[in-house]
């Protein structure tokens, strides 16, 4: 079969993007340290209550000598709990370790304008650790359309100076 | 394709060939003589703006939106 050699130049040219593409993000994971929500674990959803999400909240931590918060979050029909009726409140430039499942149906926790997103299904945790460099207000947005008020599913985290971060908030 | 294939049908019915019927056409040309440099400055333009969207969309939006999942 002949091909006019025009035509076989942008047939190799759309393997080299292929290949452009797949470089990129290879590089994005190995040179970059980009990371993605893996499994981490899984859990029945009907049962929430005998495990930390049954009191969700933001938890201290002690890991390798360092303070580190933990974070549980319930994606409810159409809330975040904590981070609709009551902000998530963390401090700036700690470590903190988002799980996040839900009890009824498929949900997303996507803060808007980070990196941080992760679906919430059922029956699974998903877990992200992140550092907040700055204190000031994310939101919290639902990105999986979960029901007639999925567009006004929404929360807060509220990132505060470490000095001004109040533990008497703290769930045990 | 066999070249009696891509001529119109009726060129067939009157027994004239598809020059003769488009008395405008001056000059045939073999297919490598066909070198279209508008199409292939626009397939470079368009790869250029695929290639150019997918670093902005990877590395700005996707991996420069920090704070980022660390774990
Ligand atoms: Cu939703």
């Amino acid at each position: 079969m002949h091909i006019h050699k025009f035509e076989q130049f942008w047939i190799k040219l759309s393997f080299v993007l292929i290949a452009f593409f797949i470089a990129t993000v290879v590089y994005g994971f190995v040179a970059m340290d980009l990371k993605v929500i893996g499994d981490h674990a899984t859990i029945d959803p009907q049962n929430l209550q005998e495990t930390k999400f049954g009191n969700p909240g933001v938890r201290e931590v002690t890991k390798n000598g360092q303070t580190e918060y933990e974070v549980y979050v319930q994606t409810i029909q159409f809330a975040y709990s904590p981070g609709t009726a009551e902000p998530i409140v963390v401090p700036a430039n700690t470590r903190v370790t988002f799980y996040i499942t839900s009890p009824d149906v498929l949900h997303g926790f996507d803060v808007a304008g980070t990196n941080l997103n992760t679906m919430a299904i059922p029956g699974q945790v998903a877990k992200m650790t992140t550092i907040f460099p700055e204190s000031r207000e994310y939101g919290i947005v639902c990105n999986e359309y979960c029901g007639p008020a999925h567009h006004i599913m929404e929360g807060i985290i509220k990132v505060v100076p470490k000095s001004e971060f109040d533990k008497s908030n703290l769930v045990e | 394709m066999p070249e009696d294939l891509s001529q119109p049908p009726e060129s067939n019915e009157s027994g004239k060939n598809w020059e003769e019927h488009n008395p405008d056409i001056e000059r045939e040309i073999t297919i490598d003589e066909f070198q279209p440099y508008g199409t292939l400055t626009l397939t470079l333009l368009y790869f250029l703006i695929v290639a150019l969207m997918w670093v902005f969309m990877y590395f700005i939006e996707f991996g420069g939106n920090a704070p980022s999942i660390i774990e």
